[in-house]
């Protein structure tokens, strides 16, 4: 996950959701939170609300930000004036503030809007609970609503030059957002009279505690609330609060939203175009995630635009998740080491009715049947890379392959189950061919002898390492007349090999790399001949030499590297550190 | 330094730099194929624009006039949502209806690096949250009936969890 990475990233996604359980399972608290001198409370807020750290979702963590699109207006007025009335009612500690809301109100102009903000999370619980109060808090709600429509004009009016870099702007106050919102929907009647000046306005803005204040309350971040627990309120009043109502912090649980769902859903104002402008934003695995949010998402987030690339190495696939995989229309899979779990597919390879779009797949080291193996190479017929290390293949699958004409790569190293006709055939319809690794692969001397006859003469790397007595001297010398042009030839482990092999290799005249290690009967002294082949540049002998021997031979071939590379990497889709990128092609957005 | 009008949907005129303006492929193709860069009083309607946004996304400009113009070379750039700069976070602490006004001024405008945060932006909302979560902040009506909703879970629930 890219998020490992980017921790900064994690840290603020995680604000929400954490916070979340906090406020949903905590409920016997909150009562009593309700009760925190405001002081306190801002505290614990303005500790998010550094610049870096402020986001959407600690916004509405606080209930502040996405307060304007999941609230009715007129709930959320409401909210206000109930915060208006807790606010003001700072010095006492009463779990229930309503009873002066209207003359709070007015008090309230005179508090610091930051206070008011942040008390409102807390006190918006009284909204439904305390039905009796409605009017006079419908009257403060109007007196707010003037208020902060003042502010909302002294921020619009500086808003073009300074405000956006002025620390009043950094610690955006919140009711501005909710102002905007009743501008919308208006349900109240503007108040113009009842403006204080915007000077006036300013100043509770500017009086936030000075930086080493909030340090020294950062430290003990979410103590406001639990301290404020371990007060004991009104046991009564807290028990009978409780009972009344489960919707505490009420735009958080799913009853409340249901009662309050007339927020506007802004994605429908957007085109699936720009849907798909965000979605591209937002890891493989969340566009899984979301695919159950709704119709449109689902939609969206399985457009083919979105899977370009996917690497699901060493993960283990359930059943039928391949299928849809696939359906994606991924061009670019890693399933390296993968376990993909039977059945990949619910129909069989007969029934295929559609082509996938893979062209670069890498299912070196996956665990995969037979007949979901078969399926899945049945449906590619584009596929221009393609790596089998170590997979078990049969007839079928051989002609499979074979039907992607366009297959420039084909990584077969240790893969099992290639006889003579299947090799053949590959070797016969893969025209484009230009890397083939069938190392190790077991092959028979008549397989052998089907590759080097048919090999397509486009090839200019091959491996085919491994082929233990049944690979011959009179095989080197068909493969270069088929493949003259070859630049990378390893030969390794071919123990039939002798002396006569290498008057055949020096025949290529563009091989650049060529491994004969452990060929047991090519003498050591037949390799100073190789310093003849202008084009090679390096040679691997692992295992035929002595320390002295190849002291000489360095001397020799001075502008040969010799013993350079163990491994080849002829065909293989991942090599050296690049462990995610595929022949050179990013798996990870 | 040379200033065009432009004219928001609510008819306000914002006397503005050409310069940042520009940044708007629309306004500059608009300019190209008028021919009234040189027109002092011209004055180019936006009429999918409200004043409000337009003076946020003027004053994203003028903060970024003088970024590199945003490669074309969408494949080989890393996806990653966690670059916004404490300054463009901040500009955007806005509610959601004006950030997704932003993005359709954006779309409409064909300003790319303020499609792109703000995209963005709204991905690191979607980000970490269960699908119940992305309904609740987002007003999203779950429109499935119980059977497609399994049908839609069960296709894309891919990989075991480890």
């Amino acid at each position: 996950m890219s998020g490992r990475k980017h921790k900064g990233a994690e840290n603020i996604e995680n604000l929400c959701p954490v916070a979340r359980k906090r406020s949903t399972s905590k409920n016997g608290s909150i009562g009593a939170a309700a009760a925190v001198p405001p002081t306190k409370t801002t505290s614990v807020y303005e500790h998010t609300s550094s610049p870096s750290v402020l986001t959407f979702e600690a916004l509405e963590e606080m209930g502040i930000g996405m307060l304007d699109s999941e609230e009715s207006s007129s709930s959320a007025l409401s909210a206000i004036a109930l915060a208006v009335s807790t606010t003001s009612d700072e010095n006492s500690n009463e779990t229930t503030p309503c009873t002066n809301v209207a003359r709070m109100a007015h008090q309230q102009a005179r508090l610091s809007l930051n206070s008011t903000a942040s008390t409102l999370d807390n006190t918006i619980i009284e909204v439904f609970s305390e039905d009796t109060q409605e009017r006079s808090l419908q009257q403060s709600a109007e007196k707010l609503h003037a208020l902060a429509q003042a502010k909302r004009t002294a921020l619009a009016n500086s808003e073009c030059s300074s405000n956006s870099n002025s620390p009043s702007k950094r610690t955006r106050n919140p009711l501005a957002t909710v102002t905007c919102n009743n501008q919308i929907e208006p349900l109240l009647p503007p108040a113009p009279q009842q403006q204080p000046p915007p000077q006036q306005q300013q100043t509770p803005l500017s009086l936030l505690p000075s930086t080493s204040k909030q340090a020294l309350r950062q430290k003990k971040p979410t103590q406001a609330p639990t301290a404020a627990q371990g007060a004991p309120p009104p046991p009564q009043t807290l028990t009978s609060r409780l009972a009344a109502t489960e919707n505490f912090f009420v735009y958080r649980t799913p009853a409340m939203s249901a009662h309050i769902s007339s927020g506007i859903n802004y994605f429908d104002k957007l085109s699936d175009e720009i849907l798909l402008d965000i979605f591209k934003w937002l890891p493989k695995k969340t566009l899984l995630r979301i695919a159950t949010v709704c119709r449109r998402f689902n939609r969206c987030a399985r457009d083919e635009t979105l899977w370009t690339r996917l690497d699901l190495g060493l993960r283990t696939l359930r059943p039928t998740a391949l299928e849809q995989v696939v359906k994606r229309g991924v061009p670019i899979l890693r399933l390296a080491q993968a376990e993909i779990q039977d059945p990949a597919f619910t129909y069989e390879a007969s029934s295929i009715d559609f082509q996938s779009r893979l062209q670069y797949l890498d299912l070196s080291l996956a665990s995969i049947s037979l007949s979901s193996l078969r399926t899945l190479l049945a449906h590619c017929r584009q596929l221009k890379k393609l790596s089998l290390e170590h997979a078990e293949l049969n007839d079928e699958i051989c002609s499979e392959i074979a039907q992607n004409s366009s297959l420039e790569t084909l990584n077969l190293s240790m893969a099992s189950g290639l006889n003579a006709n299947s090799v053949g055939q590959m070797m016969e319809s893969l025209t484009k061919l230009n890397s083939l690794n069938i190392s190790w692969t077991d092959l028979s001397a008549d397989a052998v002898t089907a590759l080097v006859t048919h090999i397509p003469s486009n090839v200019i790397r091959l491996n085919v390492a491994g082929c233990r007595r049944v690979l011959f001297d009179i095989h080197v010398a068909t493969l270069q007349k088929r493949c003259p042009q070859l630049l990378e030839l390893d030969l390794s482990d071919c123990n039939s090999l002798t002396p006569a092999a290498l008057t055949s290799i020096m025949k290529f005249n563009s091989l650049e790399y060529l491994s004969v290690s452990r060929c047991y009967l090519i003498p050591a002294a037949s390799f100073i001949e190789l310093k003849n082949m202008t084009s090679l540049t390096y040679l691997d002998i692992f295992g035929m030499l002595s320390d002295a021997a190849m002291e000489v031979l360095e001397k020799q071939m001075p502008k040969i590297g010799i013993n350079k590379f163990i491994h080849s990497s002829v065909g293989r889709p991942t090599v050296g550190t690049r462990r995610t990128s595929i022949w050179g092609l990013r798996t990870r957005d | 330094m040379p200033s065009i009008k432009l004219q928001s949907s609510d008819d306000e005129i914002f006397d503005t730099n050409i310069e940042i303006a520009k940044c708007s492929g629309t306004i500059r193709t608009m300019l190209e194929d008028c021919g009234m860069e040189d027109d002092e009083n011209a004055i180019v309607p936006l009429p999918n624009v409200n004043s409000t946004i337009l003076r946020k996304v003027l004053t994203w400009a003028t903060y970024h006039k003088d970024d590199p113009q945003p490669t074309e070379d969408d494949e080989s750039k890393e996806k990653r949502t966690d670059d916004i700069t404490s300054w463009d976070a901040d500009f955007l602490k806005v509610d959601q209806g004006t950030l997704f006004e932003l993005i359709l001024a954006a779309n409409y405008l064909d300003i790319k690096g303020l499609l792109e945060l703000t995209c963005k932006t709204v991905a690191n909302m979607i980000k970490g949250k269960t699908p119940e979560d992305i309904r609740k902040t987002f007003n999203i009506k779950k429109d499935f009936t119980p059977a497609e909703e399994e049908q839609v879970r069960k296709e894309n629930e891919w990989c075991e969890e480890k």
